[in-house]
């Protein structure tokens, strides 16, 4: 009974997507070249480490206030208050100490063993401007809670690093002369860090993987 | 699509599925295992800037270090937004830099220099910034 309530949903699917050829093509029946080394993984690691932020920074986005007087507050709301909203938090926070690792491991396997040689070009610019950005939303990350660290982090990169956007005249300059920042620089940086870059790493993000199956992995020297 | 099949023979082939999507999988439990531990053991990093805290200073992610140490080595906002323009322009460039038909990174001696020098200096610039 099991078998045939299966075989007519498959049935039912097949019939209106056509996914069958698609599936073997890409997965069941697709062969790859052997010996490929576990450090090859790294990419799709750094790949798991981005939906795990997007995953837990949806859930953020509910309980976070974007403002210099209240964004402190909700953080602490979030950890104290809200179930589970702790562990959710905290994995936020910490998934990109190691997500940047996977990509340092993956980068300079490719640099070391020079797969970015021609035809691959492409997949090196793409992956490389994904590393920038990831190193920039980590920024804007740490700005966000509104404590000692991200003081810290506006008051003495932000001076002087100065992201080249409107971020660092309003949160900087507001840094130091009131003390503390405005909800304007708060929600510059918010809107970096929750649309602006994660949009530009999705689309990046799609052109590495697409130049990917073009052109397939590199051959092991 | 790549054809990984051409001029191969099926002894120098395997699966994709099970081999290569275990791989992933294994890995990615060891990845999730490794951020669960880090968020049992990683100190806490959130303090309120008050006076209280105020000779406190948490420390920004590792990653970030050399940047902030090298922001306070350079005065000129300007100058330095440029040179980490420049900086990584020429990282995302690196294949239209290299040339050279040869592979391997430790058959090319300018290359070799020019990446251990870099890595050097990243990191000396975050463990100075680390112990401050």
């Amino acid at each position: 009974m099991w078998r045939s309530l299966n075989n007519k949903t498959m049935g039912w699917f097949e019939e209106r997507f056509q996914l069958k050829e698609i599936i073997e093509k890409n997965l069941t029946k697709k062969k790859i070249p052997r010996g490929i080394s576990w450090f090859r993984c790294m990419g799709g690691i750094a790949l798991i480490a981005f939906l795990l932020q997007i995953g837990t920074g949806i859930f953020l986005v509910f309980y976070y206030v974007p403002s210099a007087s209240d964004a402190f507050n909700s953080v602490q709301y979030i950890r104290h208050a809200v179930s589970y909203g702790w562990l959710i938090q905290k994995v936020h926070a910490v998934t990109p100490y190691f997500m940047v690792v996977a990509l340092l491991v993956h980068m300079l396997r490719i640099l070391f063993k020079g797969l970015y040689q021609k035809p691959r070009e492409l997949h090196w610019v793409s992956g490389a401007s994904l590393l920038v950005l990831t190193l920039i939303i980590c920024y804007t990350g740490t700005c966000l809670p509104a404590n000692n660290l991200s003081y810290w982090g506006v008051s003495s990169v932000g001076s002087e690093v100065g992201m080249p956007t409107m971020v660092t005249d309003h949160a900087v300059g507001d840094y130091q002369n009131k003390g503390s920042i405005s909800s304007h620089g708060f929600m510059s940086l918010y809107a970096l860090h929750v649309i602006c870059i994660p949009l530009m790493m999705c689309i990046i993000m799609g052109f590495h993987f697409l130049m990917i199956r073009r052109t397939g992995v590199s051959e092991p020297l | 699509m790549a054809d990984y099949s051409k001029g191969r023979s099926e002894e120098e082939l395997e699966p994709f599925f099970p081999n290569e999507i275990l791989r992933h999988t294994l890995l990615t439990f060891f990845f999730i295992s490794a951020v669960m531990l880090g968020v049992l053991f990683f100190p806490e990093s959130f303090q309120k800037s008050t006076d209280e805290f105020a000779s406190f200073q948490t420390k920004p992610p590792w990653f970030l270090l050399p940047f902030f140490h090298f922001s306070s080595l350079i005065n000129n906002k300007v100058w330095y937004i440029v040179i980490l323009t420049i900086y990584a322009i020429m990282f995302i460039a690196v294949p239209f830099f290299d040339r050279n038909t040869e592979r391997r990174l430790w058959k090319k001696p300018v290359l070799l220099s020019i990446v251990i020098i870099n890595l050097l200096m990243i990191f000396a610039l975050g463990i100075i910034k680390y112990f401050q």
